[in-house]
């Protein structure tokens, strides 16, 4: 399958250049790679401390810890996804060598967003942690990754469609801010899909990050699996925009050389 | 294609669209994902043409320049077999790995030493530990940085950025390596060692393809030389042939023109016209470079014989003579100058001599000229020399500082000169006075 021969048979050449990228990103601070960790635990007690003490939002059959937890669950998410959103905008004009070499041009976009995606990781951790510590752990967070790398898919598609839209709109990169705060807003994170009026509940349906978050908090709040329907468009929505996103980069390689 | 064919460039055309509104790039993008390919009315309409039907092949382990001015569509080509990517028409082939430098295409970051960079930019080989670390260890030895080495880039000067950045660079290879302008300033010392290291890296079986405005780089590194000019090849053949023509070009332009890179300037048929002339009076085929005319040399003699190439034992003495046709009768005053150059474009020797007045008269028939002179022997160390033969006028030459004023007439690298066994090595641009044996009013 040429759409994604270069992701089977190149990847430890895009595992590579995601290392050297994250080691050049933090190269030359005091606290160097330290800020892999740093970074989401400062970034999870600030928006803690909001929602905790400053909004002091009442759940109800969630403990003030549990909330929390709950709203850190689809933070890392909202996270990731909004920094690998931006980061890819700009991927294409900023990596011009590697379009005129050898390296896979699709790996630019992918690279960026992989690199964003770094931050899941500690911060998913931290999630668990308090999972443990404050709720009720169980097997259901073993899934966890699954939905990670869903949600990385998906991000990558739309990171391939983002980079070539950067390229003839620049407008776009002032865009991705607003856009980023607005899926922050129509997104339940820090209150839960109930909280929204019934009369517009099916719109939760047409955001593609409802169907991460939700995963994300069934599996270490609720301790159980997510609706079949959302692990089924979910699923279907992560694969589908990864090869469109793929497809229409390669096809659209052309504007790479016309348009730099 | 064959297997001996390294770069097969048949029929390529390539064509930029050109947007008058930011939206036009939209509409381009969508209409390239949606159709799959370039829009008709965009690649018909506005739009650069950057290429016309190109085509040349590059052999296996052929080291090829190519030359022309700027916005010739030198780098568009590069770019497009660096990038692999489709012409607008035509067919672009290699057969083999490839390699491309680019200028800039190893940037360090500032934040990290010399040496964590090149592990950064040689991680992509895929070395294993020992091969990268052997690398690393030789690009520390090449750049002779000690300490600074292992120090913040940052703390580097620019000379020393860019010599590690070239080391880099140059540590990878391919089976065919594509060079654009980055063969590095410097002093003596480096430009030598940056030399050898490229001739490490284009060893036996790579294959080179090098863009190049230094006319004696491209001697140095290549054999043959592709001239684009707006887009067509004009010229391929032998680097020295196709160099000497352009470079011709150059000064007939810089005549006409200011800016050399002016594409609405430009000399048709001009590979043809700079092409071989035949001297009328002694039959050797020469490259005639444009001056402002008025004499023309008609005949050469090197040594008393009509020859192209001339074989010197030791300090054999050198004597030249020269038949001019005058068009007009009238006073000239000229002054004759013979430059030697190397086979890398170096100019290892000038000879020049007292100026000659003669004067034709009116009744003189073609205004012919006679003139001899000679060497007593050449210092030049063995090897094969190209001669050049520039007649000046001495009178313009005190009176204005321009070329074309001065320049009567020109006979580029048109002569070869074989110098046998061991004479002394002179310093280059040594210039030697000439006994003038006879000249003097025409007959």
């Amino acid at each position: 399958m040429s759409l994604l021969d270069n992701f089977l048979g190149k990847r430890d050449l895009l595992l590579r250049s995601i290392k050297v990228e994250i080691r050049a990103q933090h190269a030359g601070t005091v606290l160097g790679m330290a800020w892999i960790v740093l970074g989401p635990l400062l970034l999870l007690s600030l928006y803690g401390l909001i929602y905790a003490v400053v909004f002091d939002v009442r759940v109800p059959n969630f403990s003030r810890s549990e909330y929390i937890l709950n709203v850190f669950s689809g933070l890392v998410l909202f996270i990731a996804f909004s920094q690998a959103m931006s980061a890819s905008t700009t991927a294409l004009s900023k990596e011009q060598k590697l379009i005129f070499s050898n390296f896979p041009s699709e790996f630019i976009p992918t690279k960026s967003v992989a690199v964003a995606y770094l931050v899941l990781l500690p911060a998913t951790v931290f999630v668990v942690l308090g999972d443990a510590v404050f709720s009720r752990a169980s097997w259901h967070l073993l899934l966890l990754p699954v939905v990670a790398i869903l949600q990385l898919a998906f991000s990558i598609g739309i990171g391939c469609l983002l980079s070539l839209l950067g390229l003839v709109m620049r407008d776009i990169s002032f865009l991705i801010q607003y856009i980023v705060i607005a899926i922050l807003i129509v997104t339940p994170i820090a209150y839960t899909p109930d909280m929204v009026p019934a009369r517009i509940k099916p719109l939760l349906y047409l955001n593609p990050l409802y169907y991460y978050v939700s995963a994300n908090q069934h599996l270490i709040l609720l301790n159980q699996l997510p609706p079949t329907i959302e692990i089924v468009l979910g699923t279907a929505m992560s694969l589908l925009m990864f090869l469109l996103g793929v497809w229409v980069f390669k096809r659209a390689r052309m504007a790479m050389m016309d348009l730099l | 294609m064959s297997a001996d064919v390294a770069i097969q460039v048949e029929g390529v055309s390539k064509r930029y669209p050109l947007f008058a509104h930011p939206w036009h790039a939209v509409r381009y993008l969508a209409s390239l994902i949606w159709r799959g390919t370039v829009p008709a009315s965009l690649s018909t309409g506005h739009g650069v043409q950057a290429l016309s039907d190109i085509g040349f092949n590059v052999g296996k382990g052929e080291r090829v320049g190519l030359v022309g001015r700027n916005g010739a569509g030198k780098s568009t080509l590069l770019k497009l077999l660096a990038g692999n990517f489709p012409p607008t028409t035509g067919r672009l082939t290699i057969n083999g790995t490839v390699y491309c430098l680019f200028p800039g295409a190893v940037s360090f970051s500032f934040e990290q030493s010399a040496e964590e960079n090149a592990r950064q930019y040689l991680s992509y080989l895929g070395l294993t530990p020992q091969e990268l670390q052997a690398r690393i260890d030789e690009i520390r030895d090449f750049t002779e940085l000690g300490e600074y080495f292992y120090q913040p880039t940052k703390n580097l000067s620019l000379g020393m950025r860019v010599r590690a950045e070239f080391a880099v660079a140059t540590a990878q290879s391919a089976d065919v390596v594509i060079i654009d302008e980055v063969l590095g300033a410097g002093d003596i010392y480096w430009s030598e060692k940056i030399a050898r290291r490229m001739d490490k890296m284009c060893a036996d079986g790579t294959t080179l393809l090098l863009v190049s405005h230094s006319l004696s780089q491209v001697n140095r590194y290549c054999e043959r030389a592709v001239w684009i000019e707006r887009g067509r090849v004009l010229m391929d053949g032998p680097a020295l042939e196709v160099t000497k023509r352009y470079e011709g070009f150059l000064e007939r332009l810089s005549w006409q023109t200011d800016d050399l890179d002016d594409k609405s300037v430009a000399l048709d048929g001009a590979a043809e016209e700079m092409g071989n002339e035949v001297l009328s009076d002694s039959g050797q085929t020469v490259t005639r470079w444009p001056g402002k005319g008025g004499v023309r040399v008609t005949g050469v003699w090197l040594n008393g014989r009509a020859a192209q190439k001339l074989e010197l034992v030791k300090n054999d003495p050198l004597e030249v003579r020269l038949m001019l046709r005058a068009r007009e009768a009238g006073d000239y005053n000229l002054r004759y100058l013979l430059t030697f150059w190397d086979a890398n474009g170096k100019r290892m020797a000038a000879v020049e001599n007292e100026t000659d007045r003669f004067s034709v008269a009116p009744s003189a028939k073609d205004g012919t000229h006679e003139v001899l002179f000679s060497r007593a022997g050449f210092g030049l160390k063995s090897g094969l020399y190209y001669l050049t033969l520039t007649v000046s006028d001495a009178w313009a030459t005190a009176h204005t500082t321009s070329e074309y004023a001065t320049r009567v007439d020109v006979l580029y690298k048109s002569f070869e000169i074989e110098v046998k066994a061991h004479a002394l090595a002179v310093q280059p641009e040594s210039l030697y006075q000439l006994n003038l044996v006879s000249g003097g009013d025409a007959r």
